[in-house]
């Protein structure tokens, strides 16, 4: 099989990504990645020339609102599912350390 | 009243249920309790469930009783349904069947589900998936994997594996799945039930878990066609908390139902019947299509030029969109959090490796690969450009056609474990339906007959907001096969 991407370009991605992966799995998914880019060569053959990208299948417009204050969840159910809270706050990790 | 016992009532269609609940021969609460012992008695063996909720739903007969018998009745009063476990409920687990959201109790309701209830729809639970429905087996499920009722060795098809199995097992009278690039049709095929893709923006996503925000879409998963319909009229239609949803005037698609194909311009095109399709499976297409034809319809080959690069252009736009929208389970808000003792960034990864099971990390690195600093022309924007290819295929075949039709799925129901090992086998097994979520079409399959003693699915995609003629066909087709009269699982 050739291969198409590094074991440091599975490293850089994870990092971009956040997930840890450990040295024993980096062999195996660099080469199912590897085999799965391969299969993307087929877009090499099409012309594209002129050709706009679709984002959505639907034509969208801007959807827009009033601007008006609307009853919003209250702080009891927004933290219901956070993991580590204290008070009404979410708890974490230090971020600058 | 009651005159049916539960074998009898586990079997009825929903407009059968929905006819004997008005005329009160039956009540909600008998079927609902039918339901439940159903399940009890079957889903250790089928797997269906991610959660039974048995109070809800006997809370919820019990108060469309009462609205039945103050004569205030809607199609869907006091039918027992499942839900996909990817679409929100309050105060109900939702998990996406992953160790991410094991624990994860929404706080308010999806749009779909807020419009079921409205109706009285009955909840039986929550269906299992492959994780954020990422697969095409219900394999990748972080429980357990979910069995095909036709044969308890083979997969059930996915992503929406959980509720085409209820469904098919006869656990629930209807389902409502989730269909990115395949997941509520092949399910639906490899199961021997009516699954429909609606067209991108007619039913609101707003609660669906998002995997692909651009090609996600809810649709019914029901016994028969004229069900499909009846519950494609109850979620469709405009919702301002999603702003990719179409404002329509929704139809009666129930008038779609009943009537000859006379007039109808139906194309084959020829790219879907490709190199590696069972022969089993194009031959009972094969007859499919010659039926259509007897039923009056004019049925011509035609060609989709662009639809060998459907594959390569929908696992870059898929997992690109994924690995953005799973950013958001970061073990802070909601969700697994990791207890590794490290600094905020390690265990961040942590989280995300063990929150996460292999398939969705594949997609969210292969995404992430597609998206990253020089590769995104060569992959992202070389996709999407191709995508307006495909969406041009489609538009032009639609000039001619009302309708095309070809296979749902490549194969019949594989065995559990076949193609677990290997991601481009597994991936392969939609190719004949993510074109229509690429194009943003809508797709139907319907049960066409057997292969092996499996279940083949006929696919029928129509134009944008062409359901009723999709419907239309699904349901004459139907009508003269009458597959459900004639074939039916072993008992469980």
């Amino acid at each position: 099989m050739s291969i198409r991407i590094t074991n440091e370009e599975i490293r850089h991605i994870a990092l971009l990504a956040r997930i840890g992966i450990t040295p024993a799995e980096i062999d195996l998914i660099r080469d199912q990645m590897s085999e799965i880019l391969k299969g993307f060569d087929i877009l090499n053959n099409v012309d594209v020339e002129g050709i706009r990208p679709t984002g959505h299948s639907v034509d969208l417009k801007t959807v827009t609102r009033e601007d008006k204050a609307r009853e919003s969840q209250s702080i009891e159910d927004t933290l219901l599912n956070a993991p580590h809270r204290q008070n009404e706050f979410v708890r974490v990790k230090p971020v600058l350390e | 009243m009651n005159s049916l016992d539960s074998k009898e009532l586990i079997n009825l269609t929903l407009q059968k249920a929905g006819s004997l609940l008005k005329n009160r021969e039956i009540s909600s609460v008998e079927l609902t309790r039918a339901f439940l012992e159903r399940i009890h008695n079957v889903d250790d063996k089928i797997k269906a469930f991610v959660t039974v909720t048995d109070d809800v739903a006997i809370r919820q007969a019990n108060a469309a009783d009462a609205r039945i018998a103050s004569g205030d009745i809607k199609p869907l009063t006091g039918i027992p349904m499942q839900l996909k476990d990817n679409i929100i409920t309050s105060g109900i687990r939702t998990t996406c069947s992953s160790k991410m959201l094991s624990g994860f109790v929404p706080t308010y309701d999806s749009t779909v589900t807020k419009r079921l209830y409205g109706h009285g729809a009955i909840l039986l639970g929550k269906g299992n998936l492959d994780e954020f429905a990422m697969g095409s087996s219900t394999e990748h499920s972080a429980f357990f994997p979910t069995r095909n009722p036709w044969d308890i060795n083979r997969v059930p098809g996915g992503s929406s594996g959980g509720p085409t199995a209820a469904v098919a097992a006869n656990e629930c009278i209807f389902a409502l799945g989730s269909d990115t690039g395949g997941s509520i049709r092949q399910p639906a095929s490899f199961c021997g039930i009516v699954g429909l893709k609606p067209t991108y923006g007619l039913v609101s996503r707003y609660g669906l878990i998002a995997f692909a925000s651009s090609l996600d879409q809810i649709g019914p998963i029901t016994k028969d066609v004229t069900d499909n319909a009846i519950v494609l009229n109850t979620i469709a239609g405009h919702d301002p908390n999603d702003s990719t949803s179409i404002p329509y005037k929704v139809p009666d698609y129930t008038k779609a139902l009943g009537k000859d194909l006379y007039g109808v311009h139906i194309g084959v095109p020829k790219e879907y019947f490709i190199q590696g399709i069972d022969t089993g499976v194009a031959n009972v297409i094969h007859q499919s299509i010659a039926i259509l034809g007897s039923l009056g319809a004019t049925v011509e080959e035609t060609s989709l030029e662009h639809t060998d690069n459907a594959l390569a252009v929908y696992y870059i736009i898929a997992p690109s969109e994924a690995s953005a929208n799973l950013a958001r389970y970061d073990g802070v808000k909601y969700g697994f959090s990791s207890d590794h003792p490290g600094n905020m960034w390690e265990t961040l990864e942590h989280t995300r490796k063990d929150g996460f099971g292999d398939e969705v990390k594949r997609r969210i690195l292969l995404g992430t690969y597609a998206l990253s600093a020089g590769y995104y022309d060569a992959y992202y924007l070389k996709a999407q450009k191709v995508r307006t290819l495909i969406r041009r295929d489609f538009e032009k075949a639609f000039k001619r056609f009302d309708a095309l039709v070809m296979p749902t799925s490549p194969s019949v129901a594989f065995k559990l474990g076949e193609k677990m090992g290997n991601p481009i086998q597994m991936y392969l097994n939609d190719i004949l339906t993510l074109p229509a979520n690429i194009a943003g079409i809508p797709g139907i399959s319907v049960p066409a007959g057997l292969s092996d003693g499996l279940p083949v699915g006929l696919q029928i995609m129509g134009k944008p907001l062409g359901e009723e003629t999709v419907i239309r066909i699904a349901h004459a087709y139907e009508q003269a096969i009458k597959f459900r009269g004639n074939h039916q699982p072993s008992p469980i």
